[in-house]
């Protein structure tokens, strides 16, 4: 009787927090900076990932198990996708970064994508204090940029 | 540490791919606009992603977004005398054009064509006789407003550029007919009922040439006819790349269909155009 026993293989990631996490190589081989590494045979048993702490790392895994995975339905990774960036933007933040490392396209288009919905239709000032970022322009050079697209200013969610 | 990730993301200086990715998800030019209005290095971002946005907007263009019926009744009296780039030109007599985004619902207003001809004489702005030459939201330094206007068998060329306080019109000495007119590669064209062809570059007027164009070119484009044709228009073909002549003609004294020739024109670098077939 012929058995077939494909064995699978793992790889073990380490984070800049020195965890470690063993996941099985057709998952990680989706991150393409991994792939090069694997393919270039700079991996060792160990991969460092110098910039992604453990914390990123679980949400991670998490999808790229999800993604792997093809008797899940066009519908269903929609659904998993919108759920999965429902998450705080600090912690969106990290997961565009280190899905930018990592070079995961499709989890940083919809990062990206879910950041630009938090912007619809707010006023600047909004968009400033949501992701805290400091208003560097002078007054008179916001003065300007507001006169040229005066209209744009109307109409847009309240604070 | 539970609370300190919400204050160490710095979104003002993620990689600037990044940072174009998420812009390039801002659909409205209204988001886009509040995006560059943000903090500097998302204002550099916004600036240099606007060819990337022009190129969209130029595919997404194809499909004929704006279709509206010629004199919809809107209010005061405003009639929409073209549309370019998602925003209609609306004028009312006696009174400024005003530039409507139906979209975003802003208005951009802009100074009186009829001022030209004085307060005595008829002025009026066609139906699709007006058209922006770049898009009000990606170059709001560097746009203007080209529009016909007149009446019956005289009807001029007249321009309003982004800031300015009043409209110049084109010195066109042998052209007052104007019929049509079509914004293609940078340049203006536009024709008059007898199938001359004048073509300029608004961007080319300086302040102390304001009436002539510098680089205005004028010809006649057309063919002779044993008839003359009815309506001369310009268009550019749908796949942006051609611009072609189209001249409509009714038979005299039978009841066929009217007929259509179309030429394509072949342009040289000063803009001079010549037919090629």
């Amino acid at each position: 009787m012929a058995t077939t026993t494909t064995e699978t293989k793992m790889l073990t990631l380490c984070t800049s927090d020195k965890q470690q996490f063993q996941i099985e190589e057709t998952i990680a081989l989706q991150a393409v900076t991994i792939r090069n590494m694997v393919e270039d045979e700079c991996a060792s048993n160990v991969i460092p990932l110098p910039n992604v702490n453990s914390k990123i790392m679980i949400q991670i895994i998490e999808y790229l198990k999800k993604h792997v995975d093809s008797s899940v339905s066009k519908e269903d990774m929609e659904k998993f996708d919108s759920a999965f960036v429902e998450k705080k933007l600090s912690e969106i933040f990290d997961i565009i970064l280190a899905a930018n490392y990592l070079n995961i396209k499709n989890l940083l288009d919809i990062c990206c994508q879910r950041v630009a919905d938090v912007m619809k239709n707010k006023s600047p000032e909004w968009v400033r204090r949501t992701f805290n970022i400091v208003n560097d322009f002078t007054a008179e050079e916001e003065a300007k940029i507001r006169k040229e697209h005066e209209w744009a200013f109307e109409g847009v969610d309240e604070d | 540490m539970a609370f300190m990730g919400e204050f160490s993301s710095n979104w003002a200086s993620l990689p600037n791919h990044l940072l174009d990715s998420i812009l390039n998800n801002l659909v409205p030019d209204s988001d886009y606009i509040t995006f560059s209005a943000v903090c500097k290095p998302w204002h550099c971002i916004a600036i240099h992603n606007r060819k990337h946005r022009c190129l969209s907007n130029a595919i997404l263009n194809q499909i004929p977004l704006l279709m509206f019926p010629p004199n919809i009744p809107s209010d005061n009296g405003r009639r929409i005398c073209g549309s370019s780039y998602g925003w209609f030109l609306t004028v009312q007599q006696n009174a400024g054009l005003v530039l409507v985004n139906p979209f975003s619902g802003g208005t951009i207003q802009l100074p009186p064509v009829s001022e030209l001809a004085g307060p005595s004489t008829t002025v009026k702005v066609e139906d699709s006789n007006a058209l922006l030459t770049a898009d009000p939201i990606l170059f709001p330094k560097d746009y203007a407003v080209v529009a016909i206007y007149g009446s019956y068998n005289w009807k001029r060329l007249a321009y309003i550029k982004s800031g300015d306080k009043s409209c110049s019109c084109v010195n066109t000495p042998g052209f007052d007919a104007f019929n049509n007119l079509v914004s293609y590669r940078g340049r203006i064209y536009a024709v008059d009922s007898w199938t001359g062809m004048v073509s300029f570059d608004v961007r080319g007027v300086s302040d102390s040439n304001l009436s002539s164009p510098s680089s205005s070119v004028k010809e006649e484009v057309a063919p002779n006819t044993s008839y003359d044709p009815v309506g001369t228009y310009i268009v550019v073909s749908s796949a942006g790349d051609n611009l072609l002549l189209v001249q409509r003609f009714l038979i005299p004294f039978t009841c066929e269909d009217p007929q259509f020739k179309v030429f394509k024109l072949q342009l040289s670098p000063s803009g001079k155009a010549e037919i090629v077939n």
